[in-house]
């Protein structure tokens, strides 16, 4: 990581207590060391594989638990933050911190990640599945954990390799055109993004000379309102994408349909909340008076997102393709939250976030288990699967009914023919 | 001793708790056992309870039990906790009473069942469910157990999960709850906007500050979960279809316990319904022509638990009527009997069911009083008790409501009254189908074996109907006890002897319809009552004892239940369905998709267009040049030259 | 001077403009060739003629320079075209189109 000119990378103090271990970046680096451990290992060994893969996403998960431990509710800001110059003549820095949102995220995505390497096993060339799972863990951290705006389009961006081989070398039959499709639309619309982020940083730059791409300094800058409308536009586009908000929702679908089961897991469950995430962090945060303007659309949306999902959701006859329908109604719930611009709603979308990340994961990880039992996943060819199994079917239907927060989702579409 | 309020929910969650991963392994009947004893601890700690808060003065006969903080965040508080008061506890004894005696019938019912254990999981979780519905001392809370309730009658009617029957009507009932429950919800948040807080006291205290439209708003809000959950018009269908589970779960959901959930809401509800009268009559209005359309359908029914299933949506119109009419005490007392004594039908029900071979056919029943003394006594105490009969209970309940209705409006009455006969008339015409006159199946010979010859249907192989197991007739005998004796609990005749009333006036007592009739215009009610009871019992015994086929008095448009749930498949499933069919084809696939795709396709044939400038003439590429050099020249010399 | 240096830059005018039309119509490659070397030239006459003119020495250098860049490209082209002959005989400069997109 040297920039021409800059140096090696310089170690500027941390910020908060004093020669603490700095959790958040190791976070971001053990599942990148996981993948390499992988991938020195011999093809064979796929015990020795899915133990390693394991281990990483464990060893997140331990340290999640840690700055969980560490975390002190009530302070406003943001805590454990991480701050290294990278490239200092342009202002981007290796800085990552924690607050209130971003800590249950972290904790849901380190759970995730066991979970679905844990309760799904992709016998053909596990060794590379693994190791761009870790990468894609290691992404999604950062991407949560980031307070450097670039740095954060780095992760987001991050992202969407590993998902686009995962979707395309182990998915099923329409791996092809669901994985590409996802990729190009996503990446497309964060083009858009990029271009927000340079204006975002040139924009005030030029009245106060200083140039910094951390998002704290950032939210305390002024900008007119065409420019702040624009941006947020700009912004708004990837995250519409990725989260996705109607109309821009048709890639997922086809990604979360084609996906192998640990791939559907983390997409549903977390990456879609990479979207959601960045419109609360980046939009509601630099953008507060576009927002405001904006909301009623956006409102719109969400709430078209609800219904329409909900309807499409119950004609589906492939199950992934009826809990992909069903993920953008809940998704609405969380836009619906976050542009209702009062403090319960916001809470209601973060815990929304959560919530559905785990319930949606449950649901593919139940649908992984049935396809690997009968074969298919299209539902009229499924009948009478209760017997048996009644801790995971009937918890995962209690959960997944009984989720109740400060708005309570109602599923219209929850239906098995 | 109320402070172990806590346990009455808890021992049911317990029984789940252990049941869900250990009760394969308890199995038959250890599973059964340990279900019905919790439900019955937990009967017995409401007792205790009740005993308890009686000993306090009845104006501070409201007691919370706060248990912690659930939701917490700006301005939304909702707490987790109990109220402990006179409404509550009633419900919460007959709940626990009625389920124990049915968890005990259950291990009788269900005794060679494969899956056991997994139905009294499920009982147990439904009890829990009921408990926090009626002991909750907050919307959302009760909203939690009514949730927990819906999704438990989701299992337990489709238990039998691979009959095709089965599993549809427990996805109906799903279906209708949740369009109650929606109302259900905007209520809650309707309240929550209006007056700032979810807990009863607290929303009721503050109802002076709400505007007379939004009170009715959150009344008819309200009323929709009622009409979803309590199975009024036009959301009834699903209780018939749902018919499709075992008996002990009709007789504990459909009859005692989860459909009477929205009466309770309602008389939760009543300062509410008291500052918005126009939704009260609303109210009145639905639940007299529910009881009239429920009543009707049960007189063509053939089905034995049809006929209980339609018996219960019209009774369960009459408790509408009563709390719309004001007449809460009224509507609780109806509640508790019917309580009884469809309990009772059910089980009894269930019991000719097994003795049948799993028939349930009535045209196929008859002569069976002698032969199973026990069910055929309690069922006809349980006829006798629903028709209204003195001095059964129920006479004493329904005499309350049809009272308190006259109150209101004559009109009501009239079709109340009407109903009542109505009522007498097809629990007595299934009673002599069933009980009484010429044996329409065929008795098996003492020689033949008792199990099932492959192939044969049930008339022909014989059936050697008997009185069940003591687990199921207990029950039975205890519930026949109760219907009898139900009355007691509030009788007309002195102001001493009204417990009832006087036991629930701290919570319902300051909106009750004040009207009194003289002691003469009671007698005359009384005598009215008593007499459209034996009327429908004198034309059923003329027209059914005998006689088993008689298609006149049984008309499709009745026992298809006036065609609500075709008009409702046909006018908005099929629509719905046409409808989703359309945005997931053409809307999603051809539009939004197809807009996507587009700009992929797009982008394809621009560069195939654009593609063809790659002629490979290397001339075609020198004209390319020099064109561009001359327009360069020719702009720089423009430029030069001005 | 004796001829006025715009009847030489006329000249070089036309010398181009018959090279550049000769370029663009004829299809054998060495005549393509010859209308590159006569375009060439024309720059040449332009560079000397403004040298000349303007007295500036310049201009004369800058004719050295095309004149080894001319030499250099001929040397290049031949040999391409040699090569491209040998696979067939009457080639024009349109049988060249492998690259065609």
């Amino acid at each position: 990581m040297l920039a021409p000119g800059a140096g090696p990378i310089v170690l500027t103090g941390i910020t908060t207590s004093q020669r603490a271990f700095p959790y958040l970046t190791a976070l971001v680096l053990v599942p990148v060391v996981a993948a390499f451990v992988v991938m020195c290992l011999p093809r064979r060994s796929t015990g020795a594989i899915r133990a390693a893969g394991l281990a990483g996403a464990l060893g997140v998960l331990g340290i999640a638990a840690a700055v969980l431990d560490q975390f002190q509710a009530g302070d406003g800001g943001y805590q454990m933050v991480s701050d290294h110059a990278w490239v200092a003549p342009l202002g981007i820095s290796w800085t990552l911190g924690v607050d209130g949102i971003s800590l249950f995220l972290l904790l849901m995505t380190a759970v995730l990640f066991v979970l679905a390497l844990l309760g799904t096993n992709e016998r053909h060339n596990t060794k590379a599945f693994t190791a761009w799972m870790l990468l894609l863990e290691a992404g999604c951290v950062g991407s949560f954990l980031s307070l450097d705006v670039l740095l954060f389009f780095l992760f987001f961006e991050l992202t969407l390799v590993p998902t686009y081989f995962v979707i395309g070398g182990w998915g099923h039959e329409r791996r092809g055109y669901a994985a590409t499709k996802f990729f190009l639309y996503t990446f497309a619309a964060s083009a858009f993004m990029l271009v927000g982020i340079v204006a975002l940083v040139f924009l005030p730059q030029s009245q106060t000379g200083v140039t910094t791409f951390d998002v704290r300094s950032l939210a305390a800058t002024h900008l007119s309102g065409t420019a702040e409308m624009l941006l947020f536009l700009a912004f708004t586009a990837a995250f519409a994408v990725k989260a996705p908000i109607f109309p821009f929702h048709t890639w997922s679908p086809d990604a979360y349909g084609e996906a192998p089961a640990a791939g559907s897991v983390i997409l549903a469950g977390v990456m879609a909340k990479l979207g959601t995430y960045g419109i609360v962090r980046f939009d509601l945060g630099l953008f507060p008076h576009a927002v405001v303007v904006i909301a009623p659309l956006l409102l719109t949306l969400g709430v078209v997102g609800i219904v329409y999902g909900g309807i499409v959701a119950a004609v589906q006859k492939d199950l992934k393709r009826l809990v992909a329908y069903s993920s953008l109604a809940h998704l609405g719930f969380i836009v619906v939250g976050a542009f209702a611009l009062t403090g319960e709603a916001l809470s209601g979308a973060v815990l929304q976030m959560v919530n559905h990340g785990l319930y949606t994961a449950a649901l593919f990880i139940l649908i992984a288990m049935i396809y690997r039992r009968r074969g298919t996943f299209q539902i009229p060819r499924l009948r009478g699967l209760h017997g048996g199994r009644f801790a995971r079917c009937g918890g995962e239907a209690l959960r997944s009914r009984l989720a109740v927060g400060p708005r309570t989702e109602r599923n219209p579409a929850r239906l098995v023919r | 001793m109320i402070h172990a309020a806590f346990l009455i929910p808890l021992f049911p969650l317990v029984g789940f708790a252990v049941l869900a991963p250990f009760g394969r392994k308890l199995g038959n009947p250890l599973a059964g056992w340990i279900a019905t004893l919790l439900v019955a601890a937990s009967f017995v700690v409401t007792v205790l309870v009740f005993v308890a808060l009686f000993r306090i003065a009845p104006a501070h006969r409201s007691v919370t039990e706060p248990w912690f903080d659930w939701i917490s965040v700006d301005r939304l508080r909702v707490g987790a906790g109990l109220l402990v008061d006179p409404l509550s506890l009633t419900m919460a004894s007959f709940v626990t009473g009625v389920s124990a005696l049915i968890h005990l019938y259950s291990i009788g019912y269900m005794r060679h069942d494969e899956q056991f254990p997994k139905f009294f999981t499920y009982l147990n979780l439904f009890v829990f469910s009921m408990l926090m519905l009626v002991l909750a001392d907050n919307f959302v809370l009760s909203f939690l157990g009514w949730e927990g309730v819906g999704v438990c009658s989701y299992f337990l009617i489709a238990f039998w999960f691979d009959r095709a029957e089965a599993a549809s009507a427990g996805k109906k009932a799903m279906i209708f709850n949740r369009i109650g429950d929606a109302g259900f919800l905007l209520g809650i948040f309707l309240v929550f906007e209006r007056t700032g807080s979810v807990q009863y006291t607290t929303v009721f205290a503050r109802l002076g500050h709400v505007g007379t439209p939004s009170l009715v708003a959150i009344a008819l809000l309200l009323f929709l979960g009622a009409v979803g959950k309590s199975a009024q018009i036009p959301l009834f269908p699903w209780l018939a279809d749902a018919m499709a589970g075992p008996t002990p779960v009709s007789a504990l959901i459909h009859a005692a316990t989860m459909v009477t959930a929205g009466v309770y809401l309602m008389c939760r509800i009543n300062p509410v319904l008291h500052l918005a009268p126009d939704a009260a009559h609303v109210i009145a209005w639905v639940g007299v022509a529910t009881a009239f359309v429920g009543a009707t359908s049960a007189c063509a029914q053939d089905d034995i638990k049809k006929v209980l299933a339609y018996s219960t949506v019209s009774q369960l119109g009459y408790m509408f009527l009563a709390a719309g009419s004001g007449a809460y005490v009224a509507a609780i007392f109806l509640m508790l009997t019917h309580a009884f004594y469809k309990a009772l039908l059910f089980l009894g029900a269930g019991s000719v069911i097994h003795a049948m071979d799993e028939d349930q056919d009535i045209k196929n029943m008859g002569g069976l009083a002698k032969l199973m003394p026990i069910t055929g006594v309690t069922f006809l105490v349980g006829w006798l008790s629903i028709a209204g009969v003195p001095p059964f209970s129920g006479f004493w309940s329904k005499g309350d409501v049809l009272q308190n209705a006259w109150a209101v409006t004559p009109a009501l009455w009239a079709i109340g009254a009407v109903t009542a006969a109505l009522t007498a008339y097809y629990m007595g015409r299934e009673y002599f189908l069933v009980f009484q006159g010429q044996r329409r199946w065929v008795e098996a010979r003492p020689e033949a074996s008792h199990g099932p010859e492959h192939g044969e249907s049930y008339t022909a192989r014989g059936l050697h109907p008997h009185d069940p197991t003591w687990h199921m007739s207990v029950p039975l005998v205890v519930l026949a006890a109760l219907a009898v004796l139900g009355g007691l609990v509030n009788l007309p005749f002195h102001p001493s002897l009204v417990f009832l009333e006087r036991w629930l006036s701290p919570v319902v007592g300051a909106t009750l319809l004040q009207h009194h009739f003289s002691a003469g215009a009671e007698w005359l009610f009384a005598l009215v009552d008593a007499a459209l009871a034996i009327l429908g019992v004198a034309v059923a015994a003329a027209l059914w004892r005998k006689s088993s086929d008689r298609p006149a008095l049984e008309p499709r448009f009745l026992s298809m239940a006036w065609w609500v749930d075709a008009a409702e498949d046909r006018l908005v499933a099929r629509t719905g369905e046409a409808l989703a069919s359309f945005t997931a084809t053409v809307v999603e696939s051809r539009v939004v998709d197809g807009a996507v795709n587009g700009v992929a396709s797009l982008v394809r044939t621009t560069g195939e267009r654009l593609r063809r400038v790659q002629s490979g003439y290397v001339r075609s590429y020198a004209l390319g040049l020099t064109a561009g050099v001359v327009v360069l020249l020719a702009y720089l010399l423009v430029r030069v030259g001005s | 001077m004796s001829v006025h240096a715009s009847w030489y830059l006329t000249l070089a005018a036309l010398l181009f403009t018959i090279g550049a039309v000769g370029l663009l119509v004829r299809r054998n490659v060495l005549v393509m060739f010859m209308c590159i070397e006569l375009m060439l030239n024309a720059a040449n006459l332009t560079f000397v003629t403004f040298a000349r003119a303007l007295n500036d020495i310049g201009g004369q250098v800058a004719v050295f320079f095309v004149l080894v860049v001319a030499a250099a490209e001929v040397v290049v082209g031949l040999g391409i075209i040699v090569a491209i002959f040998r696979r067939k005989v009457g080639a024009t400069a349109d049988d060249a189109h492998l690259l065609k997109g």
